[in-house]
């Protein structure tokens, strides 16, 4: 019966649509399922506090903080600057015919000022994903498109790479009565943005 | 009566109609370990000649409609999908391994006749 074998095809679009839950509180963790020592030894090397927290971490940003934070990091881009911008060399058209190359130091400004408006900086959030995940509090990446990061404009920064984490899953099954356990799964995140048409 | 008529027939027009699909009666549960089902709704419905703004169509499905009235050999429009949304499902991939991954185009959000 090959036809069972037919299965609609997972997307590697990210951000992650939110998980439909059941409702029925039967198919939640208890207290005792909750052992903080036990779940730390089951997740093994792969608990990263860098993106993971048993409770919400004060340092949390809100979404309205974003636009506040991308505002910040546009001014000042981080890393090594790209070499596409590196490379560029101007010129003056002023007088026809005649080509003068720019002063170093207006040069360097407008590299500056290309690099600002087209830098894409990964914006990291902290992610509630309930109750049946654990760590619950997941740090997830996203692109910042509500401003276009291409001179002329029209290009937006969108997900060009990501990584997945490895948390855990409270999954319950019907086999002669109701078994839960906690079982490894895979959390994509986005781990790079790019400037994109 | 015409107009009993009428309304008869508005009844049976293109629209979306409740889908729950539960993953175990379709045998999918030994690969989707969540969620345990979702809300997919369908199309059904007629797709009437003259097509109504509200049906959805476009201008292929006009013309299709209006030669389906003179020529029967040609089909109506169909009543179809016309928006779709994406959910995420938590399922055992090719390598055993259990993933959280968006499945795009997986629920009806509009219908029309196309």
């Amino acid at each position: 019966q090959h036809y069972l074998h037919i299965r609609p095809a997972p997307s590697d679009n990210l951000p992650l649509v939110d998980l439909i839950e059941h409702p029925d509180p039967i198919f939640d963790p208890k207290e005792k399922d909750l052992n903080e020592t036990l779940l730390r030894s089951l997740m093994g090397g792969h608990f990263d506090p860098n993106f993971m927290a048993m409770s919400l971490p004060e340092d949390r940003l809100g979404v309205d903080d974003l636009a506040e934070l991308d505002l910040l990091l546009r001014q000042r881009p981080s890393g090594a600057m790209p070499g596409e911008i590196k490379g560029l060399e101007f010129y003056d058209g002023l007088q026809p015919g005649k080509k003068h190359r720019l002063s170093k130091k207006l040069r360097r400004k407008l590299q500056m000022w290309l690099w600002s408006q087209t830098f894409c900086p990964v914006l990291y959030t902290w992610n509630d994903l309930g109750s049946r995940f654990w760590p619950r509090y997941v740090k997830v990446g996203s692109c910042y498109s509500k401003r276009s990061c291409s001179v002329p404009e029209g290009m937006v920064c969108k997900p060009a790479k990501s990584v997945h984490l490895t948390i855990l899953r409270w999954r319950c099954q019907r086999r002669g009565g109701q078994r839960c356990t906690w079982i490894p799964i895979q959390y994509p995140i986005i781990a790079e943005c790019k400037c994109s048409c | 009566s015409p107009k009993h008529h009428g309304s008869r027939k508005n009844k049976k027009n293109c629209r979306r109609h409740a889908l729950y699909v539960d993953f175990s009666d379709v045998g999918w549960n030994d690969w989707i370990v969540a969620p345990p089902g979702y809300q997919a709704f369908y199309c059904h419905g007629d797709c009437p000649f003259p097509l109504a703004d509200h049906l959805n169509s476009t201008n292929h499905a006009i013309v299709q409609t209006l030669v389906n009235s003179v020529n029967s050999s040609i089909p109506k429009a169909c009543c179809v999908p016309t928006e779709l949304s994406a959910i995420s499902m938590l399922y055992l991939d090719e390598y055993d391994k259990v993933v959280l991954k968006n499945y795009q185009e997986m629920v009806v959000e509009g219908c029309g006749c196309r």
